[in-house]
């Protein structure tokens, strides 16, 4: 007698207070893919005028992948947000900050999801291929403060940008037949 | 006897209790203006592809089936739509930048070609989503082609 009366009162009290109106939602989203951005125990970045930040970054990501380090990827790519989020557009010149705009939120998705793979390395390489393209065009146009050579690896049609002249693929990574596989395409000389 | 009667009536009660929370449900317009299909005007076959497999989770307008009500199914459901739509939504992939058009077909190829998509939850329950072979190949012979035409700016 006692139970029936107990849940009664549980199912009572759930019917008065849960709103139980179906609602539909057909609001537009928006386009662009909200960064992930959990708190990361970091000091703040200060807003800087360059992006040599997001460069240092993107590299830490490329050697993490070169060293087959799925989870030091992720690392990486968590710090390349916080870093690549700070940066005061306004410090970049007209050119600089229209191409900003255009590859922000694609820096974002990628590194995204590369934060989010620490175990997935396969998933990692497919997103680095992107945020690589990225991260050239941004190069291209804002200059860099070191030189950056630009390689490509013949098998998987994808580029990547090195600190050294040496070719370490990656994509494929040490250990592999195809660790040192890959082409010099572009030299980016540093800008004074 | 009696405490496992206990036990059962606050299990039921508590089954009852979760199927008053109903998430909002994914039902807008599947096609508009900015939508994958009036970008791109793919073929038919094509066409039957993306609604059969990607839609419910990857566009506005979700089918849903009854079950769908019944909780916590319906939350399960709810989660991969909103995944789904924040990775890709077709119903509004006009509205993307030229670099993200490219780089989600690029997605859509890997992902199906390494039968990462559909998931395979998904099509353990709706098996027709389930692209055989030849689907397989047209859909990324397809989607090939539009990625190569896509420039980045």
């Amino acid at each position: 007698m006692k139970s029936i009366v107990l849940t009664a009162a549980i199912f009572s009290m759930a019917i008065s207070c849960t709103n139980n109106k179906e609602k539909t939602s057909s609001q537009v989203e928006t386009s662009k893919a909200a960064p992930d951005t959990t708190s990361m125990n970091m000091p703040a970045t200060p807003a800087t005028a360059d992006i040599s930040g997001i460069v240092t970054h993107y590299l830490h990501i490329k050697n993490a992948l070169v060293s087959n380090n799925s989870s030091e990827a992720a690392t990486a790519a968590k710090e390349f947000i916080s870093v690549a989020s700070s940066i005061d557009k306004t410090k970049l010149t007209t050119e600089g900050q229209k191409m900003f705009g255009d590859v922000s939120a694609s820096l974002n998705e990628h590194a995204t999801h590369i934060s989010t793979n620490g175990s997935n390395i396969k998933h990692q390489r497919e997103h680095f291929q992107e945020l690589s393209e990225d991260v050239y065009d941004l190069v291209k146009v804002v200059g860099s403060n070191t030189t950056l050579y630009k390689d490509y690896c013949p098998m998987l049609k994808a580029n990547w940008i090195s600190e050294t002249k040496d070719i370490n693929n990656p994509y494929y990574g040490n250990g592999s037949d195809m660790a040192t596989c890959g082409e010099l395409k572009e030299t980016l000389p540093n800008k004074p | 006897m009696k405490k496992g009667k206990i036990i059962l009536l606050i299990l039921l009660a508590l089954f009852f209790l979760i199927q008053l929370r109903r998430p909002a449900k994914n039902i807008g317009p599947l096609h508009t203006s900015i939508s994958f299909e009036t970008l791109y005007q793919p073929p038919d076959s094509v066409r039957k592809i993306l609604a059969t497999s990607c839609y419910d989770c990857h566009s506005d307008s979700t089918r849903y089936p009854w079950y769908v009500n019944v909780q916590p199914v319906g939350w399960l459901m709810a989660s991969h739509i909103k995944n789904g739509k924040k990775e890709l939504n077709f119903s509004q992939f006009a509205s993307y930048s030229q670099r993200r058009r490219r780089a989600k077909l690029k997605a859509m190829i890997n992902q199906v070609r390494d039968d990462e998509m559909p998931l395979a939850s998904y099509t353990f329950i709706h098996r027709e989503g389930k692209l055989n072979e030849q689907e397989k190949k047209l859909f990324l012979n397809w989607l090939n082609m539009r990625a190569d035409s896509v420039g980045k700016k």
